[in-house]
């Protein structure tokens, strides 16, 4: 199960062959709305609520506290 | 930067005046670093120290002597910081050509590979050299301010400094800012550039100069031949900085007629030439004014 | 970043075939310009302003129309700069829960009422093409304690194009009841994370993340009649979040899609998707749907009282069955010219064996939520 999942995020790294885009080109990239999370502290409270109510967790960065939601 | 010049910044939502200070202070602070009539500047101190020792340099006056130095390279020596001595044999205001004697005692001290530049420290090998930002700092400040603007949050505006400008948002209902160019002979302008985000630069024959017997001669001066350029009489370009739109029209000038728009296509900078019934342009549109 | 400048400068002298425009760029870019601020994909860099906030959760659920839970969340945070190169964030929430939890065939009826405070704190430090982070954070409620501490490295590659993350953490809970004071029990919890980040194209990114979480102690649910779970617990997510920018349209698409599964037997796909669109130059609007599917954990039963072979593992709670759920959610924000700004979200969740793939967990009742976000900050 495991090494399905770790084959799927090396095929991600092989991406990096892309066309390098330059640092004037980034002015698009750089707005508010293209960050891939424009709100984290919303997405925390999200991923808590949902966390508690659902058996998957986990994904979006380490940290946070557990929750006592059994 | 010598010329009275005022760093304007058009801005079409209600500004804090905290960033309006902030936008003076920082021109301010580039005028005196970098100013040539100031003896505490830091041109001065590397001038004054011309033929017996080198000088260190800060971190950004170091980034401003790189992009100078790439400049001259791409430029095939045509920028080059080290020209602004012609200017004790250039004096516009007298009318008078100078003598081809004063300029080739000035030619040999002209000549950026000579100047030895190792980070962080500069040295002028002969004693009268010079290093001149004035081709660059206009140019810098203006885009200094628009990165101001837009840490600051703002997404509308546009900063103008004697006619350099760098656009770093829309107007307000997205639409571009329309930059007039100004007609070389006489009044008013002669087309107008739609300009949504970047900057625009012009060089032109008619900022300073002189008419002599009929002929112009004007401040932008061949660094291999201290002549004033005589091609075009004005060249805008566009690029995301200001400062390589700037020192794109300079080259751009100083170009033989038929080099200049091929090295500026080369580039692919947008541009528009003006000569005397001639437009020529590269991937803009301008309206007639 | 001279240094960097002067090698611009040698490989752009050096190297003839360097197209002109890119050697007059690239030296331009060293200049300290204060241009925006950092694309996401990069490691980044310290923030130029500082920012606090207030965020208030308002959440209710029900089952049959008849209400069940009820929270409410307020919650402080800041976000700032320490020096050049240095960032803190912390975070502070207390929530209420009010209600009861839904009931499910052997939930032991008791009103819920109870007060979470938590505290979380992140430091991190930039350097010139990687960032490494620290954290702690801790939650207390009357029946379950949780301490946690993490650290996070990013490291920029390929001209800031790609950026590679990874992050420890640990964290340590101690569980009681609130029925049975006499309950102690202890888990803890290692997480790893591996991601990597891929700028596309000036308009798109992509990230792909992977979780794996190795979990060891108590497990079971103190408020269920006969609970019986494992004393460990292995997951991992496999997470894919794709932005995608059309400047026609003046909006992102962010879609995310993930793939969890754990070793008690369940595997669970979440779909996300959300549109950013601009409104002028100060409003956005975000529209949102999420499809959320799970199976059940092997030893789920959703029978009740339990078969006779107590020894065997054991659990009729609902969040263990097979369902599905929907998200539909709008969001408002405004931004104000002075650094303020102002947000509103409104969600509905519909959670049911029905929309669950395949057969869903029959007896189990569906429940739905309603949850009111309201948020402001202000940047200086």
């Amino acid at each position: 199960m495991i090494r399905k999942v770790v084959l799927l995020l090396i095929i991600g790294l092989f991406l990096s062959a892309c066309a390098p885009v330059k640092p004037w080109e980034r002015g698009n990239l750089a707005r508010p709305e293209m960050s891939l999370e424009p709100d984290p502290i919303g997405a925390g409270l999200k991923n808590h609520i949902y966390s508690s109510k659902e058996a998957a967790s986990g994904g979006y960065g380490v940290g946070g506290g557990g929750c006592g939601c059994n | 930067m010598g010329s009275a010049c005022e760093i304007q910044a058009w801005l079409p939502q209600e500004i804090p005046d905290d960033v309006l200070a902030e936008i003076a202070q920082e021109a301010h602070r580039l005028e005196a670093k970098y100013s040539r009539y100031r003896e505490d500047s830091v041109i001065s101190r590397i001038n004054q120290a011309a033929g017996h020792e080198p000088v260190e340099v800060d971190g950004e006056t170091a980034a401003l002597l790189d992009f100078a130095a790439v400049g001259w390279e791409q430029s095939g020596g045509l920028f080059d910081i080290t020209s602004g001595i012609l200017r004790r044999a250039w004096d516009f205001k007298s009318g008078h050509l100078p003598s081809q004697q004063q300029i080739d005692t000035l030619l040999p001290l002209i000549g950026w590979d000579q100047v030895q530049w190792h980070a962080p420290s500069i040295f002028l090998p002969q004693p009268l050299m010079e290093i001149d930002f004035g081709g660059v700092v206009k140019e810098y400040a203006v885009d200094r301010v628009a990165g101001l603007c837009l840490s600051r949050g703002l997404r509308h505006g546009l900063v103008n400094l004697g006619g350099d400008v760098h656009a770093f948002g829309p107007q307000l209902d997205g639409s571009p800012w329309m930059i007039g160019v100004q007609r070389p002979r006489g009044e008013g302008c002669r087309a107008a550039i739609p300009l949504l985000r970047g900057a625009l630069a012009t060089s032109g024959d008619y900022e300073r100069f002189m008419d002599v017997d009929g002929v112009r001669y004007c401040h932008i001066l061949n660094p291999r031949t201290g002549w004033p350029c005589a091609e075009w009489q004005s060249v805008s370009v566009i690029t995301p900085q200001c400062i390589v739109a700037g020192l794109a029209s300079t080259v751009g000038m100083l170009k033989p007629r038929d080099e200049a728009s091929e090295w500026l296509r080369a580039l692919d900078f947008p541009h528009l030439l003006l000569g005397d019934n001639v437009t020529h342009s590269h991937r803009l549109q301008p309206s007639d004014a | 970043m001279a240094a960097m400048a002067l090698v611009e400068v040698a490989v752009a002298a050096t190297n003839t075939k360097k197209p002109a425009a890119s050697a007059l760029f690239a030296a331009a870019m060293a200049l300290p310009l204060l241009s925006m601020t950092s694309a996401p994909a990069e490691a980044g860099s310290a923030p130029e302003q500082a920012t606090m906030g207030f965020k208030y959760l308002n959440y209710r659920d029900y089952q049959s129309d008849s209400k069940r839970m009820k929270i409410e969340e307020p919650l402080i945070w800041l976000d700032a700069p320490i020096m050049s190169d240095l960032e803190l964030q912390a975070t502070i929430v207390t929530d209420t829960i009010s209600g009861a939890s839904p009931v499910y065939m052997n939930t032991l009826a008791h009103g819920i009422s109870d007060r979470r405070k938590s505290i979380d704190v992140t430091l991190t430090k930039f350097f010139d093409q990687f960032s490494l982070g620290g954290g702690a954070a801790v939650s207390h409620e009357r029946d379950f304690l949780s301490r946690s501490a993490n650290i996070e490295t990013r490291i920029d590659l390929n001209q800031k194009n790609t950026t590679l993350a990874a992050g420890i953490s640990l964290e340590q809970d101690e569980v009681g009841s609130t029925i049975d004071p006499s309950l102690h029990k202890n888990r803890n919890v290692h997480d790893l994370m591996l991601g990597v980040t891929q700028i596309l194209n000036p308009n798109a990114l992509i990230q792909s993340n992977l979780a794996l979480s190795w979990g060891n102690g108590y497990y079971s649910d103190p408020y269920k009649a006969q609970d019986f779970r494992p004393n460990s617990r292995q997951q991992a997510s496999w997470l894919v979040r794709y932005v995608q920018f059309s400047p026609s349209l003046n909006g992102a698409l962010h879609g995310d899609y993930r793939y969890y599964i754990n070793d008690w037997g369940t595997h669970a796909h979440t779909f996300d998707f959300s549109w950013y669109q601009n409104v002028g130059e100060s409003w956005k609007v975000i529209p949102e749907l999420r499809y959320y599917v799970q199976n059940k954990a092997d030893f789920y039963k959703g029978e009740y009282p339990p078969p006779a072979f107590s020894n065997q593992y054991y659990s009729s709670d609902a969040r263990l069955s097979n369902f599905g759920a929907i998200t539909t959610a709008l969001k408002v924000v405004k931004t104000f010219a002075s650094g303020w700004q102002a947000d509103v979200k409104y969600e509905y969740y519909r959670q049911s064996s029905a929309l669950s793939w395949g057969n869903g967990s029959p007896g189990v009742e569906d429940f739905h939520a309603k949850a009111l976000t309201l948020g402001i900050s202000r940047s200086f």
